[in-house]
């Protein structure tokens, strides 16, 4: 036991260790800030999947065919926004059930994906042949000099640095600006925005669009940065971690940065630990175990706000009201 | 005070997609800096009438005239580009914003990329004084009282340039000392030259507050009248009327024990708000017992305790000597409750089954549909087959879906499948709303023929022929206390019932001590 | 009343009623926009676009070998079809499929490695109900949750698949691997598995337990009081309450059956196709049953429809990819594209409404014709 102590001591105190943490947290970061943003409007996005994958293709066929990965990345950004839309229409016009939407898109994207690839390159497995590149990484001359920090963050790609910039933005799109209160408004209570003008189809559908961009950068990264080519399957169910990770992060963008790094945390733990001894897929379970905890805690939390609230407004009838909330819900 | 035409409707005819016609005809006009009631009975046509001034509903014919120009009010955007503002009885607030935010949501003031917070408190914060609104633009909505939200409400309309500012019941959700501060601050907006539509059943409060009143019946415009020259009875007798109905013929009840035991009885809302106040009454077998009053005096939070919707509350409450409070609606209905509830499309039939399978939906126990592990279908069908010729309902057989008939129809369908359970006890809400004079006159003369044959019937209706028709005994209801009970219907006047109604008049405490009847 | 024995068939197809008839079209139109989809993406990208056409519409009739891979394919698609049928009766979203069929299979195998490896006929029955048993357990962790704390049931049966597949992947590589392989366990053994039934195929004795299951969920939904109770919970919660039943009791009910399906799919899946358990993702049968039970509209009466329909053009995609060249994945975008247009509510409004005015035309021409005969 204590050498398995010290062998995780030494995990923990090799700064590696934290840069895989950080870079395995970035696509699901970027998958769950757009489920947040989704999730904000009432609008449940299970199609970051879907997203992600055609993005990190269409990625990296626009950058081997155009030889730049720039254009590889704005192509993943415009796959992700055209997506975006795509689900806003069938959802918001055609009254699909928007689970039912994820569900077809990603069954239409891991398939057009897949097909395509075989198309294009010829590869039924992975798109090694192209040598489409990665973006470039990032290292700020006087950051990395600092010791242990510096090894963190140091070479990281610029999308994780997107991604992790992403936080305080969407956070300022969300609480700060007109669009934001907007988006909050018509998850909140349609009618209410409705009754002042406010579009609600056009609101969810801008909503959507940020949230396929972001999917479409979440794809990006895993093409372009993670892994510097396409491979079947890649997405690797990262959009439904997202979608419990916002469901756990209660929408919030600073939550969701809590909670995918929680997942981060365990993938990189998982590739270490052979050294451990331990089985790496019983790692890899813990994150999707303490999501289902954290699932529960939430839920009675907000049963609790609730009966908080009835309690509160209850005045000196609370009890009352107290024991009428509860029979409503048994 | 003069100018007539500051807003005028003329002639609106409006039929809804089910063919009911909510505005027959009606005309309405107010002046500048008036406070206006509208008054009417529950499904007159009020509330219709305003959403076609709000621009949620498009009349079918007639104009809309503000300041003599005539405008077309396709959506709430264009009614509140017109000036109008409306204030509805459920808030249209986003409860985790700020005061500010709410109140200009859809008119946000930014800087730059910004939505400007200081500005919008601003905003807020010199409307609210201009009108001695007292509200903290930070305030979450989560936090604040149904009065100030109220508040917000209004404001949310003034922020908009509204000039005439209709209220859907304002007073129903406030405590009488909010209702005196709303009182207040809307004489204070008629003195800056605001026009008010007031929509209430509360006569007293329409005599307190407004300066004309127009009374709707039935979809038609009864008349406008200056309130100061009418009294509250005369406004009472215009909007009660007169039913040209027929009646259903009825003879003597022959009434048994009392199987319904309602006794000290206290009920309150989500909110804690006291919404049934100390009311005891019996049901007995073989007997039908109305509830008249004007919705919202309590009617629903005791048919939601009767039949086990919802519990809570204080005070006896018992059917067929059995504590209804501490049964699940299963056992309730074991016991023989039979209930016909107001909503007919979202509780009372699920559109989407057959008409069998809503027909045995609550039968599905029952030995004589189960055959071992199976449904028994063919005497399912029969049965279902015996109830459709029975209640006469129109259709193409028992495996119509509901959701495909009339409402008339789909009513007889969920009274066939009440009355043929063990229907000791019959709660009946609103059993003939906006339903054919065929359907209703064969429903009603069912709820006789249950009751000779010995069960105990509850009836809450709006419809004032209705309940003096069917009742034996009847209890009128206002905010939330029994305020009159009659042993004798056969000598009540729609009139006198309608002065009980509207908290005109009440009898005294041992009058109404009869309800109570244990034998 | 009615005098049903004198209507003719044209009259009978009148009474269909006009939302029928409207969704009947909805689901014409979808297929062939699918259909459309598929063979423009087959002519713009393959080599041979005639053959390859030809192999994906015709491939099922061309050899033993192929029909019978259709039939394979067809048998979990029933199975977890019908699970998800009887789930989204009570309008539960659960996807929590993927999970049991995973670990249903790998208890199966391991069943009939160690349990029961040389029992004929009862062995696999063993092995298949304890694959049901441990669906059951899956699916009634995410269920529970839900029932007692209001866990939302998407996330939550979403979580569970990968807890089941990596908790199955333990099992598989640290506990059960046959060392001399690296990624499958020890073969089962030789009466642990299905029969064949036809000597030269793989169709194997779970397609009898397929259809079993596919007529059990419409018996249960359409003929037992419990289902007729699953229904009305799921069309309308607000009236299942009012008529006296337990809301919440019976979405758990049908969760519960599901997940025993599910197991089961699983085992069936395992015992009748492989010799050694090794599986090292999820299968993909579980989102199979959610596109196959909105194709049937939650009716298992529609299954073996839904199921010849997608296995057909599944062998098709399947033969056109090794005799033409076109990749497989193909089916997920045609399969996706129908989803989309079958559950569009609003797909084709504007004809229903024409389609309803007509309708409601017709009908009142009928009433005033026969006005004279019956005064009502």
């Amino acid at each position: 036991m204590s050498d398995f102590a010290a062998t995780l001591g030494g995990i923990f105190s090799n700064p590696n260790f934290y840069f895989t943490v950080l870079s395995t947290t970035v696509p699901i970061l970027l998958a769950t800030l757009g489920c947040a943003i989704a999730e904000n409007a009432g609008s449940t996005n299970m199609a970051e999947e879907g997203i992600m994958i055609l993005a990190a293709f269409f990625g990296v066929i626009g950058a081997a065919y155009t030889g730049s990965v720039w254009i590889g990345l704005l192509v993943a950004v415009v796959v992700g926004a055209v997506m975006g839309l795509m689900i806003a229409y069938f959802a918001l016009y055609l009254k699909v059930d928007i689970i039912l939407v994820g569900i077809a898109v990603n069954l239409i994207g891991s398939g057009l994906s897949a097909f395509l690839m075989y198309v294009i390159t010829g590869d039924r497995s992975a798109t090694t042949s192209l040598h489409s590149g990665t973006l470039p990484t990032i290292s700020i001359p006087g950051l990395s000099d600092i010791p242990f920090i510096g090894t963190i963050i140091s070479n990281q790609s610029v999308l994780a640095w997107i991604a992790y910039l992403a936080i305080p933005v969407m956070s300022f799109l969300l609480y700060k600006t007109k669009l934001g209160l907007r988006i909050r408004s018509v998850g909140e209570n349609p009618d209410a925005a409705s009754s002042v003008g406010v579009s609600v189809n056009r609101t969810k559908m801008a909503a959507l669009v940020i949230s396929g961009i972001l999917g479409g950068l979440a794809g990006a990264y895993l093409s372009m940065s993670y892994l510097p080519y396409f491979s079947k399957g890649m997405s690797g169910g990262r959009g439904y971690i997202a979608l419990a990770a916002t469901a756990m992060a209660n929408n919030t963008p600073v939550g969701s940065f809590g909670t995918s790094l929680l997942f981060g945390f365990f993938y990189a733990l998982s590739t270490y630990s052979s050294t451990l001894g331990i089985p790496d897929q019983l790692v890899t379970t813990l994150p999707y175990v303490a999501t289902l905890v954290g699932l529960v805690i939430f839920a009675i939390n907000v049963q609790r706000k609730e009966r908080k609230m009835l309690h509160e407004s209850g005045g000196g009838h609370s009890s009352k009201a107290q024991q009428v909330a509860d029979a409503s819900e048994a | 005070m003069s100018d007539d035409d500051f807003l005028k409707l003329e002639h609106i005819t409006k039929v809804y997609d089910n063919g009911i016609m909510a505005n027959d005809d009606v005309n309405f006009s107010t002046r500048k800096g008036e406070i206006h009631a509208i008054c009417g009975e529950n499904g007159a046509g009020k509330s219709t009438l305003m959403k076609q001034l709000y621009g949620v509903e498009q009349p079918n014919e007639g104009r809309i005239i503000i300041k003599g120009q005539e405008v077309k009010l396709t959506s709430p955007q264009v009614a509140i580009a017109n000036g109008i503002g409306m204030v509805f009885q459920h808030f249209m607030l986003v409860p985790s914003l700020s005061v500010a935010e709410n109140i200009t949501l859809g008119i946000e003031p930014t800087t730059g990329l910004k939505f400007d917070t200081k500005k919008a408190a601003e905003i807020t914060k010199s409307v609210s004084d201009k009108y001695g609104f007292d509200i903290d633009p930070a305030a979450r909505i989560r936090d604040l009282t149904v009065g100030v939200k109220q508040k917000v409400e209004i404001l949310k309309a003034l922020v908009r340039g509204a000039e005439i500012l209709i209220l859907d019941e304002p007073t129903a959700v406030l405590t009488p000392q909010e209702t005196s501060e709303l009182f207040v601050q809307l004489r204070a907006l008629r003195e800056a030259g605001h026009t008010i539509i007031f929509i209430s059943h509360k006569l007293g409060e329409v005599k307190s507050l407004c300066d004309r009143v127009t009374v709707i019946r039935r979809g038609h415009t009864v008349g406008t009248y200056n309130v100061k020259d009418v009294s509250e009875s005369d406004i009472s007798r215009l909007m009660v009327g007169v039913n040209v109905e027929s009646k259903v013929p009825k003879g003597k009840a022959n009434p048994g024990p009392a199987y319904l035991v309602a006794k000290d009885l206290e009920l309150f809302d989500l909110n804690g708000k006291r919404v049934v106040n100390d009311i005891s009454f019996t049901v007995r077998s073989g007997e039908i017992v109305g509830i008249a009053g004007v919705e919202g005096n309590g009617q629903e939070p005791l048919v939601n305790a009767i039949t086990g919707f919802s519990g809570g509350g204080s005070g006896t409450l018992s059917m067929g000597g059995f504590d209804i409070r501490s049964m699940s609606i299963h056992e309730l209905r074991e016991k023989g409750l039979a209930y016909i509830p107001e909503d007919r499309m979202s509780t009372g039939a699920s559109g989407t089954l057959s008409i069998c399978e809503n027909m045995i939906a609550d039968k599905v126990d029952w030995k004589r549909y189960n055959k071992g592990l199976l449904l028994n279908q063919p005497v399912i069908k029969e049965d279902t087959d015996k109830w459709i010729k029975d209640y006469d309902v129109l259709c193409d057989g028992g495996n119509q879906k509901v959701g495909m008939l009339s409402g008339g129809n789909i009513q007889k369908v969920l009274v066939a499948r009440e009355l043929t359970g063990l229907a000791k006890l019959i709660v009946c809400d609103q059993p003939t709303r906006g339903i054919d004079v065929g359907a209703t006159d064969s429903i009603r003369r069912r709820l006789v023929n249950m009751r000779d044959s010995g069960s105990a019937i509850l009836l809450i209706s709006a419809d004032l022929g209705e309940i003096l028709n069917l009742s034996d005994r009847l209890i009128v209801l206002f905010e939330g206390e029994i305020v009159a009970y009659f042993p004798d219907v056969s000598k009540v006047t729609e009139e006198e019932l309608g002065y009980y109604m509207l908290g005109v008049k009440r009898m005294s405490a041992g009058q109404i001590e009869g309800a109570y009847s244990v034998q | 009343m009615s005098n049903k024995s004198s209507k003719g068939i044209a009259e009978r197809l009148r009474s269909i009623s006009v939302q029928t008839r409207h969704e009947i079209l909805r689901m014409a139109v979808a297929i062939a926009i699918g259909l459309g989809i598929a063979v423009v993406l087959i002519v713009l990208t393959a080599k041979d676009p005639e053959s390859a056409l030809t192999y994906f519409v015709g491939a099922p009739f061309m050899s033993l070998s192929y029909f019978s891979h259709m039939i394979e394919v067809i048998i979990p698609l029933l199975m977890s079809g019908a699970a998800v049928c009887i789930m989204f009766s009570a309008n539960q979203f659960n996807l929590g499929l993927e999970g049991t069929i995973y670990l249903g299979g790998l208890v199966a195998a391991l069943s009939g490695i160690y349990l029961v490896p040389n029992l004929p006929v009862l062995g696999p029955i063993f092995s298949i109900l304890l694959g049901g048993l441990v669906g059951f357990f899956i699916i009634a962790i995410p269920a529970l949750l839900q029932y007692k704390f209001k866990a939302n049931i998407v996330v939550s049966t979403l979580m569970m698949n990968y807890i089941c597949l990596y908790v199955g992947l333990y099992f598989l590589f640290d506990v059960f691997k046959d060392p001399a392989s690296s990624q499958h366990t020890y073969p089962i053994g030789s009466d642990a598995g299905l029969a064949v039934l036809i000597p030269g195929t793989k169709i194997h004795a779970g397609l009898f337990l397929a259809v079993a299951v596919v007529i059990f969920a419409y018996v249960l939904l359409y003929k037992t009081k419990l289902g007729l109770s699953i229904r009305t919970v799921g069309q309308n919660p607000k009236f299942a309450k009012y008529v006296g039943l337990s809301v919440s009791g019976l979405a758990l009910v049908s969760q519960f059956i599901g997940g025993v399906i599910g197991g089961m799919t699983g085992a069936v899946q395992m015992l009748g196709l492989y010799q050694r358990f090794e599986w090292t993702s999820l299968t993909g049968y579980g989102w199979d049953g959610v596109t196959m039970a909105i194709f049937a509209h939650n009716n298992p009466k529609y299954l073996p429809f839904a199921a010849i329909f997608l296995a057909y053009f599944r062998t098709g995609a399947w033969v056109m990819s090794f005799k033409a060249g076109v990749q497989i994945d193909l089916v997920s975008v045609f399969e996706g594209v129908m989803v989309l247009f079958i559950m569009a509510e609003k797909f084709l409004s504007g004809t229903y409404r024409k389609m309803i005015f007509a309708d409601a035309d017709r009908k009142r021409k009928e009433r005033n014709a026969a006005k004279g005969g019956e005064a009502a």
